[in-house]
């Protein structure tokens, strides 16, 4: 992909860490704005490593390489701050934080990102009129904002509750790991419509995702396959489709031959 | 019933403190101090002082009888040094002024910026932190509105002392009456040398028209170690009573030993919220103040009820247990809370229900947040007595922990001896989690932030039952006090 | 004078310049024990008790015992190898001196260690023990090897027109790593018998222990067990189910827990009527660093009829954060509907009580036991809990409802 200006994220020799366990040997890659990347690989390959460390969890050490987001160094920033700078990484199990309602746990977050932006504060009406719109689109019952975050959701209300998130925070770059899982039809529609949006308005997407359906209705730029921590094979939408007909194995078998 | 006294013109803080113009202390009260030293002559010349009559005089030597006969509680959990009683003064004038910074650029900077942090207006800054200025508030005018709104219901509120002089009949019909002076050590020694407090009584049918607050009596600074409150509520009266401030206490007075006691008739509600910020001092906790408070509540008449709000921080090794007796049928006590303790500080809090009537009710909930090298116990007991027929208790009570080094304790006792009662007890522990704390910075809120969302959400159910008022302050409170917990 | 008597006279000696329990001790407050000549008093002219102590029914392969005397230097040294001295256990606290009058009237003890079977097959003990003297002081030792697993029941009933005991009764419980035992424990005295029964256990690495207990009420009953889980991954469950037609029980159950990854629950359903007189007392602790820790205490107090008294305390101290605790308390009659529904298929009201009660203890039992089979199975299905149930709790006295 050769671009004029600078890719919005540049990944770099990227080699992670989890306790002992060396997971990323290296990866570099390179995501445009407004582009969309599908990130394939087998379990345990890395797929959930790659967001987890540009977004700065602690359980993840980061041994060398480097990490970009529109040409500002992310990692030796917090985590916290690396979110302000415009990067959202959904989770693939969204832990509940008990007492504090969805709605003022949005709300702190999205002026959090405000302020960082410089952009004003919202209040309470207003940032309301705009998440039962957002949550109405995604098909969120409207009950679940006046909720304690993911407190008694199911596994697919909590992917749709990272979504609300997504919609309303606007991130410059977003990585969601298998964001289908528990959804049906609808919901995954949903999700790409979304995704388009907000791809339209210049986020940038990684996807990690096996379900070639969603792949194909989201009309990815780049599919990468990775592989024993490093990414093995780029290329189109027939890569997904090849690896969905045959499957992880013989694509080892074959890049061994 | 009170007349309010005449308004003055802003007067200097100095004179409103040494001559309080409201019904308030008698007023040659800042003539002399007694040496340090506790024997019957002290409480005679403080009695003589306050020209107390003589039911008064007689109550307090009693009370100092008993007190020489006790001895000092000793819990293990609290590490206090011993307290030497013969070295304390029992009776002094105002603090002089000649030591006090003389406007808020001698006072400690820190101190500052705590007031800023909770929004503290700016004359109350000055006044809190014990500066001699002119006082250019006006909180005489605010002081006098609220007293004419009070005395057209006929709600008596004034200061412990001036009850004693103009309805000495209700004094001494409730004194001792819910805490009695033999009740513990503590409580003897207040009812033998307490100095002043308020004095709350609310007549038939009158729901008091604002919330009460301590702050109002503008020499409550005065009151120093062994305070005495006397609330009063009448048949189908109601009234709320908040006592403290968020901003952070300073004070020399190692010890505090006060007495509250409430009594409610026949259908009378009492509320009585505090909350106490006790200023640190220093990190390793030393400077701390021993907070050591007897409140307990008489729901007397049938379907009254009592309820206790309590948010305690700092330094304070504070050992505190408000209680309600239920002797009414039908009578309804209740108690929340939340502990915060940080760095080095001990709290050890709870409270006591004990049923006595048919058909009463309780309800606890407590929340403890343990931080640093702190830790925090809770004990309560509930007591259900043999003729308590139909009692229903219910107790939640949660720690939350913070960090890998400080406590939480929780020892309830439930003590039944009817078969119909019903006592549940549950009590969970939870901790900021790695995860949690991760998930809500990877949304862009800080750790600080987060640890302040988390922590509200805990203890929303307490946040809930204050008054509206303390409530904000109440928030801004808990954030202020965990700082440097997370992060 | 031999090394046994000097061992004596030496705990003598401590319990004079100690003294017995104080009135005021946090732990026994709510039922002072009897003083002390009661546990230590020879009944020199009544006729002495032909009960003999421990006796273990069924030889069994894996298991090694030995009785010992304790007034014999050799054995006594043999019988207390490897135990702590009084006031010097872990936990002990405010029961030293039952420790020291044990030390000061032991005569014999028993020592089992049970090694570990080829395909982890559980060695069946049958422990039953029968008062000798009017007032004793019984000791018994149990190591696992490490992996062995063993069930053991521990019966203490007592016949019919045997006069009256004081019984102090220690025991001491070693699981090596990875061993496993579930101990089902009956403590049935006579009305009048004083009864106080110290356990001390302690858990090595990925040891699991469930006791499970079945007592009833008497003059002066005391249950206490310490349990300690040393090693990571160990894990302990207590249960006690309290038949208090009439008489008084103190349980005290106390575990530390000292290692990553424990896990420790402690369960009491207390079935009480008459003046019965009870306190359930669970007091754990959680010390810095034990990551992972899992702990639950639920005590249940149900008023059957009369006036019973119940002091529930479940006391949690928690000195680490990464740990997920809770606990709970309840006292209240049984349940109307579960009452109503079985009196509505048909039973009258006092086999549905008695139904509902045995299925609350059963479950009990079995939630702490977990599945059983063989012994335990014919145990718990045998009738003994029934019976007890039965007798403990008969219907007598005239009951509120509602």
């Amino acid at each position: 992909m050769t671009h004029i200006t600078q890719p919005l994220l540049q990944v770099r020799d990227l080699r992670v860490r989890v306790g002992e366990r060396t997971v990323l040997q290296s990866v570099s890659l390179d995501v445009p704005a407004g582009a969309l990347v599908v990130l394939m690989g087998a379990n345990g390959s890395g797929k959930s490593t790659l967001g987890m460390a540009l977004a700065g969890h602690p359980s993840y050490q980061v041994d060398g390489g480097q990490a970009l987001l529109g040409g500002q160094d992310l990692l030796p920033l917090p985590a916290h701050e690396r979110a302000r700078a415009g990067l959202f990484v959904s989770f693939q199990s969204p832990p509940d934080v008990p007492g504090v309602k969805n709605n003022l746990f949005l709300r702190t977050a999205l002026n959090a990102v405000h302020e960082a932006r410089g952009q004003p504060p919202l209040d309470a009406f207003d940032f309301l009129a705009g998440a039962r719109q957002t949550a109405k689109e995604l098909g969120l019952p409207e009950a679940l904002l006046g909720r304690p975050v993911n407190e008694g959701f199911s596994g697919g209300e909590r992917k749709r509750n990272e979504l609300l998130q997504l919609a309303l925070l606007q991130p410059r770059l977003a990585l969601l790991d298998e964001i289908d899982s528990g959804m049906d039809v609808d919901g995954v529609r949903a999700v790409v419509a979304l995704v388009q949006r907000l791809r339209a308005q210049g986020t940038a997407f990684i996807v990690v995702s096996h379900y070639l359906t969603m792949i194909e209705q989201l009309q990815p730029d780049a599919v990468l396959r990775l592989d024993q921590g490093r990414i093995a094979e780029t290329g189109d939408i027939e890569l997904a489709r090849r690896i969905a007909r045959t499957g992880f194995a013989r694509q080892a078998e074959t890049a061994e031959a | 019933m009170s007349s309010p006294t005449a308004t003055r013109q802003a007067p200097a803080l100095e004179q409103a403190l040494a001559r309080p113009y409201q019904h308030g202390f008698v007023t040659d009260i800042e003539s002399d101090a007694l040496p340090p030293g506790l024997d019957e002559d002290v409480i005679r010349a403080i009695s003589r002082k306050k020209r107390e009559p003589r039911f008064l005089l007689d109550w307090r030597l009693a009370a100092f009888e008993r007190w020489r006969g006790m001895e000092m509680p000793d819990w293990a959990r609290l590490k206090i040094e011993p307290i030497d009683f013969q070295a304390l003064c029992y009776y002094s004038a105002p603090k002089s002024l000649q030591n006090a910074p003389k406007s808020l650029d001698e006072v400690d900077p820190k101190l500052l910026e705590t007031y800023e942090k909770l929004n503290v207006p700016l004359h109350e800054r000055a006044r809190l932190a014990g500066v001699a200025v002119d006082a250019v508030f006006d909180s005489v005018s605010v002081g006098t509105t609220f007293r004419e709104q009070l005395a057209r219901v006929g709600v008596i509120f004034c200061s412990f002392s001036h009850a004693v002089g103009h309805h000495p009949e209700l004094v001494e019909k409730y004194l001792g009456s819910v805490v009695p002076v033999g009740d513990n050590f503590y409580a003897a020694l207040n009812s033998a040398v307490f100095s002043d407090g308020s004095f709350v009584y609310i007549p038939q049918g009158v729901k008091c028209p604002m919330e009460l607050s301590s702050y109002f009596r503008i020499n409550a600074r005065n009151t120093g170690q062994f305070e005495r409150t006397l609330i009063i509520a009448e048949e189908g009266s109601s009234v709320s009573y908040l006592e403290g401030c968020t901003a952070p206490q300073r004070d020399e007075n190692q010890l505090h030993a006060a007495v509250v006691e409430l009594v409610a008739h026949d259908d009378a509600f009492i509320k009585y919220s505090t909350v106490q910020n006790w200023y640190p001092g220093d990190e390793q906790g030393r400077g701390g103040i021993y907070n050591f408070v007897t409140k307990r509540g008489l729901a007397a008449g049938r379907r009254s009820r009592i309820a206790w709000t309590q948010i305690e921080t700092g330094s304070a090794i504070t050992w505190k247990y408000p209680s309600v007796v239920l002797r009414g049928d039908g009578s309804n006590g209740e108690f929340h809370s939340i502990a915060v303790s940080n760095h080095f500080q001990q709290a050890d809090t709870g409270t006591k229900m004990i049923h006595l009537g048919r058909n009463t009710t309780s309800r606890i909930v407590s929340k403890g947040i343990s931080a640093g090298h702190a830790h925090n116990s809770y004990r309560g007991l509930v007591r259900v007595n043999g003729g308590a027929e139909g009692a229903c208790n219910h107790t939640q009570c949660d720690s939350l922990l913070i960090g890998p080094d400080c406590g939480a304790h929780t020892f309830p006792y439930v003590d039944a001896a009817r078969g119909d009662a019903v006592v549940e007890h549950e009590a969970t522990t939870t901790r900021i989690s790695e995860e949690r704390l991760f998930y809500c910075q990877q949304r862009g809120i800080d750790p600080q932030e987060a640890t302040a969302l988390i922590v509200g959400g805990f203890c929303q159910a307490v946040l809930e039952e204050l008054p509206m008022e303390f409530a904000l302050e109440a928030k801004a409170l808990l954030a202020v006090s965990l700082e440097g917990a997370v992060g | 004078m031999d090394s046994a008597q000097a061992d004596i006279l030496a705990a003598r000696e401590h319990l004079d310049a100690r003294g017995w329990i104080a009135r005021c001790s946090e732990a026994f407050h709510h039922l002072p024990p009897p003083a002390l000549p009661d546990w230590l008093a020879t009944h020199d002219d009544a006729p002495p008790l032909d009960g003999p102590g421990w006796t273990l029914g069924q030889g069994a392969s894996g298991v090694q015992a030995r009785w010992l005397d304790a007034h014999d230097p050799a054995q006594r040294a043999e019988l207390l190898t490897g135990l702590p001295r009084p006031g010097e256990r872990e936990g002990e606290g405010e029961a030293a001196p039952f420790a020291w009058a044990h030390r000061a009237l032991c005569r014999e003890g028993l020592r089992l260690h049970v090694a570990a079977m080829p395909q982890h097959v559980p060695v069946c003990l049958q422990l039953h023990h029968r008062p000798h003297a009017r007032a004793e002081a019984p000791l018994l030792v149990l190591d696992l090897a490490p992996g062995a697993h063993c069930v053991l029941i521990e019966t203490h009933e007592a016949d019919i027109g045997r006069p009256t005991v004081a019984q102090n009764l220690h025991a001491h419980i070693r699981l090596g790593q990875g061993a496993r035992l579930q101990h089902l424990r009956i403590a049935a005295p006579q009305a009048d018998d004083h009864m106080a029964h110290h356990l001390q256990v302690q858990l090595a690495a990925g040891a699991d222990y469930a006791q499970a207990l079945a007592a009833t009420g008497s003059g002066y009953h005391l249950q206490r067990s310490h349990i300690t889980l040393q090693g990571a991954g160990a894990s302990a469950r207590q249960a006690a189910l309290l038949l208090l037609g009439s008489g008084q029980i103190d349980q005290q159950t106390y575990t530390d827990l000292h290692a990553t990854q424990c896990a420790s629950q402690v369960e009491t359903l207390a079935l009480a009527q008459g003046w019965a007189h009870a306190v359930a007392n669970a007091h754990t602790r959680i010390a810095p660093g034990s990551d992972g820790a899992s702990v639950r205490q639920r005590l249940t107090g149900v008023p059957l009829a009369g006036h019973p008294r119940l002091i529930l305390r479940p006391h949690l101290e928690i000195l680490h954060d990464d740990v997920q605790a809770a606990h709970g308390a309840t006292w209240g009659a049984l349940p109307e509907d579960a009452l109503f529904y079985a009196r509505q298929r048909g039973l009258d009201e006092a086999a549905a009580r008695a139904l509902i009660i045995e299925g609350m203890a059963h479950a009990l039992l079995e939630r702490c036991l977990g599945p059983c089979d063989g012994l335990l199975a014919e145990w718990l299905q045998g009738g003994w809990l029934a019976r007890a149930i039965a007798q403990q709790l008969q219907p007598g006295e005239e009951v509120h409802h509602g």
